[in-house]
Parts: structure tokens; C-alpha cells; sequence
């Protein structure tokens, strides 16, 4: 891939690097030094034309978490509003949630292990497949699935246990 | 029984069509599995909120800079500077902005983000381009992780003859760009007016195509409504802290 395709299709895929970064690092400002040396890697490196992008992309950020901003920082303790996740939370009716609650769910994630977070905002968030999601986190599909699974319980049972500020009552049903 | 491991993998769609349908017999039968699928799904919902709020805070302008290509050297139409503020020196991140609006050809600016937040009127609260009068410093580029393509630089500030705030700013998108003042009435912007400084007009926008004109035009407009100087950046920095509080000055 040429290098001014690489920018435009890593431009694009900012957005849901950057929500996988944060779902790893807990914090935004780790994720941004995450994003931006996924970036620069994926810059510096090329990418081969036959490589699936967002896949490739999503396994160099988590590579480099483990191997080298992980060991060198210690998660901030940032409250949500200060970290800025939470500043612009929505206005009027499309506000679904309010910043307290956002930190509840914040709070809820942080206490899951780091690979049940990042199995999780690539299957939830990302949209992948859990093939997919097995192949960005090198490791088995079945592990994926329980991976998951713990996590919904985990946070299922964390936010039942906090304030009614979060609303209840979702449509059941499977995704298609 | 049915496990939160298959339950889960029933949401994800990642059962095959006889493990489907056993989940969703199971989930028929049993009150308490039904309710179990609730708080799975309920959890979904409240990540997906939980993102949007990540893709509302600004991207790093650094990776943003990274990614963008040189500008070309024939096609940036800066605006004019009025006679008040030329002495300010074009800052680094509003030819960022330029840069990047005219670079990102993934999205030539008729996207329904551009179109839906360059119009005359009240600034709708959760745009981009509210964020940035609220939010942002002058010569500072906006972009909102969701639409990176379409980026609002606040160009500066200032206390209008009407004792409001007021900002100029400029939106960039693709081969589009607008120029446009917006004053704060009551704790909401309302945009009052915009010019097109990028490419011609095409008749489907409210604003007009700027010409030598119009860009004068604007320039005029903007200077009759200032009751002093800009404000500098001290100022500036203390009203976003605030939140343009109090809305009077």
C-alpha cells in the first residue's frame, strides 16, 4: 500500500483505534501516546496490500501496549471528567447517559482484566467477528468467547450495584 | 441450561443455526435467562454510550498532522485579514486546519456533517462546531474523532457593540471551507453569518461563494460588530475554563 493510501485508510480507522486504545489503557491520555505510536509504526513499517488493515492496526496497537508503553507507565488515576472522555457527554434527549454514569461504566471496565477489555471493545465496540477478534489477539476463538462472556458478567454485576443514575432495560434479542 | 458463554455468543451472533435456535427456545421458557439477556444487552448499550463519549473529545492534533500529505501550493485561499486583526500571526494550527481540510479526499465536504453544522442560525449544542466555540482556543483545529475529515478553527475572539461574545472561525472540509461569526446570546451560539472560501459555490448551500467582495463584505461585518479589540489569549483561555460565564460581559 502506498504510502498516501496508508495515511487516508489510518485516518479513517482513527475513531475505533482509538476507542480499542483507550479500552487497553484505561486512560486518555495513555491512549493518545498509544494511537500515536500505532501511527508512527504503521507508518515506518508500510503495510503489504493483501494485509487486512484494521485487523493489522488493532494487533500493532496491542503489541506495542504490551511491549513498551505498558511497562513504562502506571495507569493515571484521572477522573472521567478530567480525562476528557467524558467532557462532551450529550445533550437534551440523545442524553442516554449522564458523566457520573459514564465514570460508573469508566470504573466498571477498569476492573476488568486488560485481555477480557480489549476481547470485548473489538467483539462490542469494533464490531469484529470473534475469528477476527482471535486473530488480532493471538488466541484461540473458544478464548474469545469465555473471554466475553466473563467480562458482560462482570460488568453486568458491577453496574446493577451502583446508583439507579444508569437506566435499565434494553430489547432483548440476539445480533444479527 | 444455557451458559453466559452461549448466551453471550447468542447476542454476537456467533452460534450456528440449531444452537440459535436452542438459545432462543431457552430464552422463551425462562424468565430468569430472558432477564440475563437484558442485563447482557443492557451492558452493550452502556459501552456503546460510553465510546461515543471517547469519539466527542479531540483527537491528538499531532497524529492528525502526522497523517495528513503536503498541502498543495495553488489551491489554499486563506481569508483576508481584516485591518484589526493582522497583527496576528497566522498560528501554526490554523494552517493545520487548512492543511488537513484540504488534504482529506476521503471526504470532499459534501458530507451531511459539513452541511448540517455551516448554515445560519442557532449552532446545534452537540456539533462539532459548537465544541470548538465552547471549548477550543483560538488558532487551535477541532476535529471530533467521529468525522476527522471536517475540522473548526476558532479564528479569534471578541465582546460584540451588542455586549455578547463573539468568534470568528472557519470550517474546513475537503475542497470546502467557510468563514463565519457566531455570537453567544443566553448561553447558545447562533452563527449570523458565512462565507464559502473554498470551491465555487454550487447553489445547494445557504452561504455565499466569497469573492474579493464578500470577503470584504465579511471582513466589514465583523468589524462593525466589534466593540474593541480581540481578545488575547490570557482572556480567551479564562473564558473556556469558565464556560463563557457569565454569558454577558
Amino acid at each position: 500500500m502506498n504510502a498516501d493510501a496508508l495515511r487516508r485508510e489510518l485516518l479513517a480507522l482513527l475513531p475505533r483505534l482509538r476507542r480499542y486504545a483507550y479500552a487497553l489503557t484505561g486512560s486518555r491520555h495513555d491512549a493518545d501516546d498509544l494511537l500515536q505510536s500505532t501511527v508512527e509504526r504503521m507508518l515506518s513499517k508500510g503495510v503489504a496490500e493483501s494485509v487486512e488493515l484494521d485487523k493489522w492496526t488493532f494487533r500493532v496497537c496491542r503489541n506495542i501496549w504490551i511491549d513498551e508503553i505498558r511497562t513504562r507507565k502506571v495507569r493515571a488515576a484521572v477522573p472521567l471528567e478530567e480525562s476528557g472522555a467524558a467532557e462532551h457527554a450529550f445533550d437534551g434527549e440523545s442524553a442516554v447517559m449522564s458523566t457520573l454514569a459514564l465514570m460508573e461504566v469508566r470504573d466498571a471496565m477498569d476492573e476488568l482484566p486488560e485481555e477480557q477489555r480489549a476481547a470485548l471493545s473489538l467483539v462490542v465496540l469494533e464490531g469484529l467477528s470473534y475469528a477476527q477478534a482471535a486473530e488480532v489477539l493471538e488466541t484461540p476463538i473458544g478464548t474469545i468467547m469465555s473471554r466475553i462472556a466473563r467480562a458482560r458478567a462482570a460488568l453486568a454485576s458491577a453496574l446493577q450495584q451502583e446508583s439507579p443514575r444508569i437506566g435499565r432495560g434494553q430489547t432483548a434479542g440476539a445480533r444479527s | 441450561m444455557i451458559s453466559d458463554e452461549l448466551l453471550s455468543a447468542y447476542i454476537d451472533g456467533e452460534l450456528g443455526p440449531e444452537d440459535a435456535e436452542r438459545v432462543r427456545n431457552a430464552i422463551a421458557a425462562d424468565e430468569a435467562l430472558a432477564a440475563r439477556l437484558c442485563q447482557f444487552n443492557h451492558v452493550d448499550a452502556l459501552l456503546t454510550e460510553f465510546s461515543r463519549s471517547i469519539d466527542a473529545s479531540l483527537l491528538p492534533a499531532k497524529v492528525l498532522a502526522r497523517l495528513q500529505a503536503p498541502p498543495p501550493d495553488n489551491v489554499v485561499r486563506l481569508p483576508r485579514r481584516s485591518r484589526w486583526w493582522a497583527v496576528t500571526a497566522l498560528a501554526a494550527g490554523f494552517v493545520l486546519a487548512v492543511a488537513i481540510g484540504m488534504q482529506l479526499d476521503t471526504d470532499d465536504g459534501h458530507g451531511s456533517g459539513f452541511d448540517a453544522i455551516v448554515r445560519v442560525g442557532p449552532v446545534e449544542p452537540a456539533s462539532v462546531l459548537h465544541v470548538a466555540l465552547e471549548e477550543v482556543l483560538s488558532d487551535t483545529a477541532y476535529a471530533a474523532a467521529d468525522e476527522p475529515a471536517l475540522t473548526v478553527t476558532p479564528v479569534l475572539s471578541f465582546v460584540s457593540t451588542q455586549q455578547q461574545f463573539c468568534r470568528e472561525f472557519r470550517v474546513d472540509a475537503g475542497t470546502r471551507a467557510v468563514r463565519g461569526l457566531a455570537c453567544r446570546r443566553d448561553g447558545h451560539w447562533e452563527a449570523l453569518k458565512l462565507i464559502d472560501v473554498g470551491a465555487a459555490n454550487d447553489g445547494r448551500s445557504d452561504y455565499a461563494t466569497a469573492t474579493a467582495s464578500t470577503d470584504a463584505d465579511f471582513d466589514a461585518f465583523v468589524d462593525a460588530l466589534v466593540a474593541d479589540a480581540p481578545l488575547g489569549a490570557d482572556a480567551e483561555a479564562r473564558l473556556l475554563r469558565e464556560g463563557w460565564s457569565p454569558a454577558r460581559p
